[in-house]
């Protein structure tokens, strides 16, 4: 029961990140129906940027803020030169989006250099026990954060003026610009709030696992666009949902299975999806649109 | 002669358009045999992206046949080098092997760095049966196929990875064994070299957790799993980065419970220690050469060595220098003869900067002179009494 | 060319929404050719004519969606011949378009909370809903459910309040009629000329010509992407080449 519920815990907080990562990739889906390939490699940079801050002994708050406003400004030129000009392609913006990608990786590899590297950040080293589980402070934080997060996103879609538009131009693009909706302001926002949560939880994860890699922007990316399939890609309730369900899943399978079946576990479930459910489990037909 | 010489020139004017060709000549000229000196050859990646260590590596060469000139020589005969370029490919490599066995006078062939590029020569050099004393070329294949006229200076990459092992079962007497490993053929390999040291010693492995390199940095659910088979120590037997993080994260795992950590040589740079943190302290690793070994012939070696390059040597000075005294060695005990040299090599136990040297019927190092190290304040620290205790074995 | 049967629409005021000389230029094909439309405040304009004669095109050269070949669309004084879309419908025109397009999954409130947010006035207040459900009556016990499940006639309401909620100057219509029952059709035009009572001026493109005719101020026809007949309604009802071509032998 001890290491069931230490397996739990750490697959739920594993999930928190692989949600706040797949966010990005089913926001813009949802809305836009076009995969955020470019989506790794911006909160990739933002992350950077807090955990290069942090290390040059910024305080954490302003280290935090300016690695999301790197990634939403990061957003908006990718979101400005690589997709707008080829928006409604279905192609294009695949290809332009790999290769904004890659600049952004050569870029952070100049400033950064390829080394892997730690993020210092509070509550790292100390634990908390629970009877006989172990608990990490930070597992906390990255729980209170999440939920933050979820309830933030929520009243974002469900309660403004933004989300309502973006519905709208989810719903019909062409309408929403007759309607007189800024189409493009709202698009470039969705990207943005997509980086915004691709940032948190590259924070979360630099922070909980004390390592980032410049090559997380393309690596880091399967566990987090499995877990958007798993929940359907284009909703953003089902990436929290896969996001969950895929942590937990690659935690049982590494205590009760093994954990040379895990990236054989996690392909098997995208290539399943992929092929049984396309829709994931919140089985929302988003698809139904050219 | 004067044609040969006009070969030679065309293709080095010739190379000058293609690669780095130009150093597949002998760059010292080449020596008559009416001289009376003990001809030897080196082949080592002098250009290319391995010409690094294949520079050091002659640079220990070089500085140990210029001590032995100075002081007599072997036996009274001096000893002359003829230096080819095999740029860690096994193209050059041949072409560098032919050259050398058209050499009638060259007795011995030293300084190999790159397996790969040895693979290819080896066969050529049995051809007329032409031993190779390699430096550093590391791989177990090249002893695994049983050349009569092979044998190296560092143990392979099998003898090594059993150190770390054999430091935690013999020497530090842990039972139970935790093996954290990338799914990868290096780590298959190292798993499966754990295995059997930890059978060959009586110990277990507890857990066998692995990962795959460079899609995660997640090792919360692999460690919950070894805290919970409850190890004496765990081993660690990947790439640094990837160590380097799980350690870090193996506090929240084992709690307050110090885990004893056992690491390759991989492990021994400061990016392991930076991503760790303190959880690193203490972490044992064992490897080929430790520039802080206080043995007299290590400290002569080092100074030497700064002395003539002014820099530091590392594993490839090291493994070139004793590469020489080796041979010298086995030249003496062959009573001055450079026939039938290989058994005499085989048999030689040389006491160098690495450590003591000796050899397995297949040419390879026994293992005598790995190091011990341990990770101390945030340092890596030669630890002697280990390093004793593991090369008494 | 145009056969005109009244110079003067309105001639001492400044046309809310105008066309010059327009031509629009599908590749090789002419959609239309020198095309001129004044549409002044308060007023109903229809836009009549058949199939392929230029009247989706006339919709899209007002809203922005196509390029214009040449000639100009003005807003008041302002040239807005290729402003983008939103910008220039968020000035103070509301759409009723073609097919209703609702937001499917957004309710009917948010629809028209929408409507009104993506205008020239910002947020919808409570009055302007309760207005716009006071003039749609069915909707005030739907104002929860997403409109992608209403009738047609419950989303052409939505539609129609979704235009009118942001307070328009001008709303522009295409087919509000069309596949619609007959006693909902009538309801539209009763509609119509509630905004025209609300002194909102209307642009209406409509293949139920007859109808048309009766709430519009002033006709324009088109045929093969040129204005070929424009004045007051009566005067175009009982134009020959209308009789024949449009309103059939009846009248």
């Amino acid at each position: 029961m001890q290491f069931f519920t230490t397996q739990l815990l750490n697959g739920l907080t594993s999930g928190v990140v692989y949600a706040m990562l797949a966010v990005g990739y089913s926001l813009v889906y949802g809305i836009l129906q076009q995969i955020n390939f470019a989506h790794g490699y911006v909160y990739m940079f933002g992350t950077f940027v807090t955990a290069s801050l942090i290390t040059s002994g910024c305080p954490l708050w302003l280290a935090i803020i300016a690695g999301l406003v790197a990634g939403a400004v990061i957003a908006i030129a990718v979101e400005r030169f690589a997709y707008r000009p080829v928006r409604g392609n279905r192609l294009a913006p695949t290809v332009t989006a790999v290769g904004v990608g890659l600049i952004i990786e050569n870029v952070a590899r100049l400033i950064w250099t390829s080394k892997i590297r730690p993020m210092p950040f509070p509550f790292q080293t100390d634990i908390i026990r629970l009877g006989p589980v172990v608990l990490s402070p930070l597992q906390i934080v990255v729980a209170v954060v999440g939920i933050a997060m979820a309830a933030l996103l929520w009243i974002i879609i469900t309660k403004t003026d933004l989300g309502r538009a973006m519905r709208a131009v989810k719903d019909d693009l062409a309408t929403a610009e007759l309607m007189g909706v800024p189409v493009d302001r709202v698009v470039v926002t969705v990207y943005v709030l997509g980086a915004l949560f691709g940032v948190v939880g590259g924070i979360l994860y630099g922070a909980y696992y004390n390592t980032l890699s410049v090559t997380m922007g393309f690596s880091g990316t399967l566990n987090a666009f499995t877990a958007t399939v798993i929940g359907g890609i284009g909703s953003v309730w089902g990436a929290f949902a896969g996001g969950l369900l895929l942590g937990v899943l690659q935690a049982m399978v590494t205590g009760y299975v093994s954990s040379a079946l895990l990236n054989t576990v996690t392909f098997g479930l995208l290539i399943a999806f992929l092929l049984f459910r396309p829709t994931g489990i919140a089985g929302v037909h988003v698809a139904s649109r050219p | 002669m004067l044609l040969a010489f006009q070969a030679i020139t065309q293709r080095a004017l010739a190379a000058f358009a293609v690669t780095g060709l130009i150093l597949a000549g002998p760059l010292g000229g080449t020596a008559t045999a009416a001289d009376d000196a003990i001809h030897i050859a080196s082949t080592a990646p002098l250009t290319g992206s391995a010409a690094a260590y294949g520079i050091e590596t002659m640079n220990g060469v070089r500085l140990a046949i210029e001590q032995i000139n100075a002081a007599g020589g072997i036996g009274g005969k001096q000893i002359k080098l003829s230096e080819y370029d095999d740029q860690c490919d096994p193209t050059p490599a041949a072409t560098a092997a032919n050259q050398i066995i058209s050499d009638r006078d060259i007795v011995a062939v030293v300084g190999n760095v790159c397996s790969s590029a040895t693979l290819a020569q080896i066969p050529i050099f049995g051809r007329v049966g032409l031993p190779v004393l390699a430096a550093t070329t590391s791989s177990p294949a090249l002893s695994a196929k049983g050349y009569q006229n092979f044998a190296r200076i560092i143990p392979n990459d099998d003898i090594q990875g059993a150190g770390s092992m054999n430091l935690g079962t013999k020497v530090l007497g842990y039972k139970r064994i935790a093996v954290l490993y990338p799914s990868d053929d290096y780590g298959q390999a190292l798993l499966a070299i754990a295995k059997n040291a930890a059978a060959a010693s009586g110990a277990e492995i507890v857990a066998a957790e692995t990962y795959v390199t460079g899609s995660t940095n997640d090792f919360s659910s692999v460690l919950a799993n070894i805290a919970a088979a409850n190890p004496d120590a765990l081993y660690l037997a990947g790439y640094y980065a990837d160590m380097g993080a799980a350690v870090s994260q193996s506090v929240r795992a084992f709690g307050d419970k110090h885990i004893p950590l056992l690491a390759n040589a991989q492990t021994q740079v400061p990016e392991y220690v930076s991503l760790a943190g303190a959880a690193a302290e203490g972490t044992w690793v064992t490897n080929v050469y430790d520039i802080n070994n206080p043995s007299k012939e290590n400290k002569a070696f080092v100074a030497a060595y700064t002395k003539k390059f002014n820099a530091e040597p590392g594993v490839q000075a090291a493994a070139g220098y004793d590469n020489i005294y080796v041979l010298k060695q086995a030249i003496e005990d062959n009573k001055g003869s450079t026939e039938n040299l290989m058994p005499v090599i085989r048999a030689t136990r040389h006491d160098g900067a690495m450590g003591t040297i000796s050899f397995d019927k297949n040419g390879d190092n026994v293992g005598g002179s790995l190091v011990v190290l341990r990770l101390t304040g945030g340092k890596w620290v030669f630890d002697e009494a280990s390093t004793k205790k593991l090369t008494a074995h | 060319m145009a056969e005109q049967l009244q110079n003067a629409q309105m001639p001492d005021e400044t046309p809310l929404l105008q066309l010059k000389n327009v031509s629009v230029n599908y590749g090789k094909f002419r959609a239309l050719t020198d095309v001129s439309y004044r549409i002044y405040p308060g007023q109903v304009v229809a836009l009549l004519g058949g199939n392929a004669s230029g009247k989706s095109t006339s919709m899209k050269t007002i809203s922005g969606t196509t390029t214009v070949t040449a000639g100009e669309v003005f807003w008041k004084d302002e040239l807005i011949t290729h402003e983008p879309t939103p910008r220039r419908m968020a000035r103070g025109i509301g759409v009723v378009p073609e097919g209703r397009r609702m937001f499917s999954s957004l309710t009917v409130l948010e629809n028209l909370q929408l409507g009104a947010w993506a205008g020239s006035k910002g947020r919808a207040t409570r009055e302007d809903i309760a207005e716009m459900l006071d003039l749609f009556p069915p909707l005030k016990k739907l104002v929860h459910r997403p409109s992608g499940v209403l009738s047609g006639g419950e989303q052409q309401m939505v539609a129609f309040a979704r235009a009118l909620i942001r307070h328009p100057e001008l709303v522009i219509m295409d087919e509000p009629s069309m596949g619609l029952a007959p006693a909902l059709v009538k309801r539209v035009f009763e509609i119509i000329e509630e905004i025209k009572n609300r002194k909102i001026a209307v642009f209406i493109v409509e293949q139920n010509a007859r109808a048309a005719l009766r709430v519009a101020d002033y006709a324009y026809v088109l045929a093969a992407g040129q204005v070929v007949l424009e004045g007051k309604p009566d005067m175009v009802a009982t134009a020959p080449m209308m009789t024949e071509a449009y309103l059939g032998k009846r009248s």
